[in-house]
């Protein structure tokens, strides 16, 4: 039960960069905290010329860069602000970071990198990603506010690898947390942060506009079109999904592979299309329009995300609800995302010969075997991953 | 760095890979063949040289749980290298793509076991059978297979491959062959 707003609640998001216009989370949940009569800052390490419109206000960090007498400067600007405009919160959190043990040259460098967080009256102060609260668990306090983390998958799995202890004083702190999974949750048990601070509350799409009335794409032709959209990033799995689909294809199964995306290890992907035959059936469009996507999705029989680490995964979402039979890894969030033998199937990440077996188990079941999976497959997005619920969810987040 | 990681006849099977981290080094097919070989509860260690500061490999031994079987080095000087190939096993190229480098005949020279995956140019080196051993690329079941296979021959037959690597690459790599490549070659050059 959502409890009559007294005063309006303003939530402090502090992310690395304004979202762009793809990035639909961040969008949504601003969008919907409007909505609802909250009042949202964004707090940013740095703005472009094309975030003016974003419909929120927008609090950039300094820029510490360029010649060696322009840092100097901004440092000597930012640490007049932080003495003579925030004095009390810039102790505050000066003896709170001594408290803890931080040695002084960072309790310094905390209070100036932090300084554009210390002059807003906020009622929450939400870090948008679990790695951007590391040098900052003191500042909701010293601004008086409550403190909220996010965290998304990659910064939870992986950068504790990366950064051991990076979250060990975080921990200890009264924060109340968001997860994308019960999966994540779990993990942040296994910390020893106690079940009633972490909220799960998975990420939803717009129901509406991914919705398709037709029956399941036709396997023409006996083509199956199959489809990925993922960053081209190791985590994603996809060197394994193509060792899959060249198992498929040495099953004389004929098909075409579309990965929709960018990113950093194209080369590795093209290169292993090549390596195993399948350089002719597999397609690189790049990052594509949320219309281009739906437009590909709705020729689409077969959804593969075939992940090794993933939060949850929007893409898999809005394949389910295109009607997609969605194949999917058991990394993470994933089996959450899809129930196996009920709304798609989850089989063993880094076993392409397990996928290669499902993946042709899947296209030779009936179409009314298909259709029963997609069926309850849109059914559960529709009711559980829509905005409204993620967006009513977020509110009883900071209300409760 | 841990100068006595790779002590033979201790922590079972030595496995060495040596190289800095690239895709081309297929370096998780490797991690890949270590779990099955863990699942089988074969006995080894691997320890990868160049793997550190990669978080892809970071969290492949992390999710795979092979912490305490296969240890990240940073490149060491080279002495190091050679203590740490001297005490291995087995030398395993887990590439998809490569190319010679002086590792496979510095293994050879001392008596160090070679397994590669098939990528081209590496016959030059390597006959599968009679100075190393090569299985396909991009099969870490075959990897973990071939590994097992080698670990279990018969000490005599590990001694013939030996010393057949090491007669052929002594030969290949002599001061004197490598003159004479270089003479053909620059008589090529002079021809053409």
């Amino acid at each position: 039960m959502i409890k009559a707003q007294t005063h309006t609640v303003t939530v402090g998001l502090v992310l690395s960069t304004v979202p762009g216009y793809s990035e639909t989370f961040f969008r949504n949940k601003i969008k919907g905290l409007q909505n609802a009569g909250f009042e949202v800052v964004l707090f940013v390490d740095y703005t472009q010329k094309t975030d003016v419109d974003f419909p929120c206000r927008i609090v950039a960090s300094p820029q510490f860069v360029g010649p060696r007498i322009n840092k100097v400067f901004t440092v000597l600007g930012v640490l007049f602000k932080a003495l003579f405009l925030q004095p009390k919160r810039s102790f505050a959190l000066y003896q709170l970071d001594k408290k803890d043990g931080i040695i002084f040259k960072n309790r310094f460098r905390n209070i100036i990198l932090n300084q554009f967080l210390l002059g807003e009256t906020l009622d929450w102060l939400h870090f948008g990603y679990g790695k951007l609260a590391h040098g900052r668990e003191n500042v909701a306090e010293a601004i008086g506010a409550k403190m909220a983390v996010s965290f998304r998958g990659f910064d939870l799995y992986l950068s504790p690898l990366k950064h051991p202890g990076c979250y060990d004083l975080l921990f200890k702190k009264e924060v109340r947390y968001h997860v994308l999974s019960h999966g994540m949750k779990q993990r942040l048990k296994d910390n020893l942060i106690s079940d009633q601070k972490i909220h799960v509350i998975t990420p939803a799409i717009n129901t509406a506009f991914f919705s398709h009335q037709k029956p399941i794409a036709t396997m023409d032709d006996n083509v199956i079109n199959i489809v990925t959209i993922a960053r081209l990033h190791w985590i994603k799995g996809l060197e394994y999904t193509l060792e899959a689909l060249a198992k498929v294809k040495q099953k004389q199964i004929k098909f075409k592979y579309t990965i929709i995306g960018d990113g950093e290890e194209k080369e590795r992907l093209v290169y292993a299309t090549h390596e195993l035959g399948i350089a002719e059936d597999v397609f690189f469009p790049g990052k594509l329009s949320h219309n281009k996507v739906k437009e590909i999705l709705k020729t689409t029989s077969i959804y593969l995300q075939y992940s090794i680490q993933e939060g949850f995964c929007n893409a898999v979402l809005e394949a389910q609800a295109m009607g997609l039979l969605c194949i999917v890894s058991d990394a993470e969030g994933l089996k959450e995302n899809v129930l196996d033998t009920q709304t798609g199937w989850v089989v063993p990440k880094r076993q392409p010969e397990v996928l290669a077996r499902k993946i042709i188990e899947v296209s030779k079941m009936s179409k009314s075997e298909q259709q029963e999976i997609t069926t309850q497959a849109v059914s559960r997005v529709n009711k559980l991953f829509n905005l409204e619920r993620q967006n009513l969810l977020f509110r009883e987040f900071y209300e409760c | 760095m841990k100068k006595s990681l790779i002590k033979k006849g201790n922590n079972g099977f030595q496995i060495i890979s040596i190289g800095q981290q690239h895709w081309k080094k297929g370096y998780t097919y490797a991690l890949d063949a270590c779990r099955t070989l863990k699942d089988q509860d074969f006995d080894f260690h691997y320890t990868l040289i160049g793997g550190t500061k990669d978080i892809e490999l970071d969290y492949h031994i992390h999710d795979l749980q092979l912490t305490d079987l296969v240890t990240l080095l940073e490149y060491p000087p080279n002495t190091q290298v050679q203590t740490l190939l001297q005490n291995a096993d087995l030398l395993l190229l887990s590439s998809v793509a490569d190319e010679i480098t002086p590792v496979v005949p510095n293994a050879m020279l001392k008596n160090i076991l070679v397994l590669s995956t098939d990528w081209v140019g590496v016959q030059d080196v390597i006959l599968d059978g009679e100075t190393g051993f090569i299985v396909p690329k991009r099969n870490s079941e075959r990897l973990a297979e071939k590994v097992k296979e080698i670990a279990n021959l018969p000490e005599a037959e590990k001694d013939k491959i030996r010393n057949k690597a090491l007669q052929i690459v002594s030969n290949a790599y002599s001061d004197t062959q490598i003159a004479a490549d270089l003479f053909d070659f620059c008589q090529g050059l002079k021809n053409d």
